[in-house]
């Protein structure tokens, strides 16, 4: 008897879990004309495949993508021989890591950013001091925090270990001495021995080595570029409610339907998480302090990112400075709206990524969550609405967050 | 310490350890009135200036260009204009992040408009500054972008209305006639 009592009792609990799954209530999926065209811009179909990079005439060439993903996991591009682009931005972990802070040969200020659906990217770096991928790429090879080595060094790596690689997709290298040269070498004004170094080397020396070091930059764009997000639940949600596809739309639980309607919605989340990449790719302050000094993020940067050397308007560019480059072109340099605002990142694959802001400030979403609440309408954040949500909306934000996670 | 000094002092530290992003000095939030014009001409007492887009409706995180054809009331072109266009979300308190450059077109009357980019769906106000010889005209043009209301819907307007009345909408959109 007792053991069918038990029977009988979890029978109803399957029934019950069942008849969740099944019906749901016609409300949940009820959309205005608007919000289906909000959450239809979201889907990942719409990504298409990556905008041309002018800026980089090896952008789709696959042998440079070859050869930019074996540097990409390199560690001898390094001052200590142990970090490489792959030490930060790990394959497994949405191509960042766990740290608030990124660490290469010291600790950076910025927490590493995911390395992920690039080829759709105008701005790189939490502040967008670069205007292309490859110009991104090459930052960090000379930053004395990450690899710390300088471009004398990484062109010396390339004429040693990847020769035939180099040739097969760039064509030439000059024959110069390069063994010969100090690896310190580069042109770093805050470093007057390695800028002496530097300007030791001949005129043509140092054409050939940026030239390199440049090449570089652009094969690992070219790998970098390839790296895209696939599908998650919420893009089978979207894709069935296009087509009318009733099943499908159990592709999202209730809670994460909801949540999906605040995010489109009373949340206004959509306004900077917009588009296929859920990001507008823009910049925008959100309230978030910095521990010890201020980061002024895209406000330091605004006014000389157009001057880069290695920017899409420099002459290592492989773009037409009148007809391309439109976003370096047309932007609008005045700092003061940019005080203190950091990049949007896309919300793909989020919730498995953790810590999150520009310095890793939060360890979960949750926190993430409650601190825009909590920052709402003040002066220094007046692209931030969600002073009115309650505990329970935030959470239904957090689940749709999770449903964003790739198949 | 006197307490307003404290109070001086805390209102001063404040300000040293926060950095403010401003596009909101001289504005005011606007919520949607009860009806939008979304037609892409604009009659004045002297002109007439209609834009296109590149495309068939405004793209969203996508720089992009557009032309403007002015005509005067005889529906002559408008050739030499000067023209200072500013893009701005009224429920924002804030505008575009590139700076857009008009120069005259490849036929007259015609002025094309490089540079423009909307990073946010909802509504843009477009203002056009337009000043020839002793004339000066202030026009604006209201765009909703991806909402799903744009131009490419222009032709089932009437479809798009009823639809919308169903859900009793707080704003009624016009494509014609406003």
């Amino acid at each position: 008897m007792a053991r069918l009592l038990i029977v009988i009792f979890f029978t109803a609990i399957s029934s019950v879990s069942l008849a969740d799954n099944v019906v749901r209530d016609a409300a949940l999926d009820k959309w205005s004309e608007s919000e289906r065209a909000l959450i239809d811009s979201m889907l990942i179909d719409h990504l298409g495949p990556p905008p041309v990079d002018a800026s980089n005439k090896f952008a789709d060439n696959k042998n440079a993508a070859k050869l930019g993903k074996k540097i990409f996991n390199d560690t001898r591009f390094s001052a200590n021989g142990k970090v490489s682009c792959a030490s930060c931005h790990l394959s497994d972990y949405n191509f960042t890591d766990k740290l608030s802070l990124a660490e290469g040969i010291g600790t950076t200020t910025r927490r590493s950013m995911p390395a992920v659906g690039m080829a759709y990217q105008k701005w790189f770096f939490w502040d967008g001091r670069k205007d292309s991928s490859w110009a991104q790429a090459l930052a960090p090879l000379e930053s004395p925090v990450e690899h710390g080595i300088s471009r004398t060094f990484s062109t010396q790596l390339i004429y040693k270990h990847y020769r035939n690689d180099y040739l097969a997709v760039f064509g030439a290298l000059a024959e110069i001495n390069i063994a010969a040269l100090s690896p310190q070498a580069r042109p770093d004004t805050n470093d007057e021995v390695a800028m002496k170094q530097w300007q030791a080397i001949s005129h043509n020396g140092r054409e050939q080595i940026t030239r390199v070091f440049v090449n570089t930059g652009k094969a690992l764009a070219a790998f970098v570029r390839t790296i895209k997000p696939a599908a998650s639940a919420f893009d089978d949600y979207a894709r069935a409610l296009a087509v009318g596809d009733k099943q499908g739309l159990a592709s999202l639980t209730p809670e994460q339907t909801r949540g999906l309607r605040l995010f489109v919605t009373k949340a206004k989340c959509i306004n900077c998480h917009n588009g296929p990449l859920l990001s507008n790719g823009e910049f925008h302050h959100v309230g978030i302090h910095d521990k010890g000094e201020t980061d002024r993020g895209r406000g330091a940067v605004i006014e000389t990112v157009a001057l880069d050397e290695f920017g899409c308007l420099s002459r290592w560019s492989d773009a037409n400075p009148n007809k391309d480059c439109a976003h370096v072109r047309y932007l609008d340099t005045r700092a003061e709206k940019y005080e203190g605002a950091f990049k949007t990142p896309s919300l793909r694959n989020v919730s498995i990524r953790s810590p999150y802001m520009h310095a890793g400030q939060f360890a979960t979403l949750s926190e993430v969550l409650f601190n825009y609440r909590a920052v709402s309408g003040k002066l220094l954040t007046d692209e931030v609405f969600h002073n009115d949500l309650s505990d329970e909306e935030l959470g239904e934000l957090e689940s749709f967050l999770n449903a964003l996670t790739s198949h | 310490m006197k307490p307003y000094l404290a109070l001086v002092s805390t209102i001063a530290i404040i300000f040293i350890n926060d950095v403010y992003a401003i596009d909101a000095s001289n504005k005011m939030a606007r919520d949607r009135p009860e009806q939008m014009c979304l037609a892409n001409t604009w009659s004045g007492h002297s002109l007439t200036v209609s834009y296109t887009i590149e495309g068939d409706k405004p793209p969203l995180n996508t720089i992009h260009s557009w032309t403007l054809t002015v005509t005067d009331k005889k529906g002559e072109a408008i050739d030499g204009a000067e023209i200072i266009l500013s893009a701005d979300m009224p429920e924002h308190l804030h505008g575009m992040t590139t700076r857009p450059v008009i120069t005259a077109g490849t036929s007259p009357g015609h002025y094309k408009v490089e540079g423009m980019n909307f990073h946010m769906p909802g509504w843009w106000e477009i203002t056009l500054d337009i000043s020839k010889g002793r004339s000066r005209n202030l026009v604006t043009f209201n765009l909703l972008v991806g909402e799903g209301l744009d131009m490419k819907h222009h032709q089932h307007h009437e479809h798009m209305n009823m639809k919308m009345d169903k859900q009793k909408p707080k704003t009624k959109y016009l494509w014609q006639g406003c």
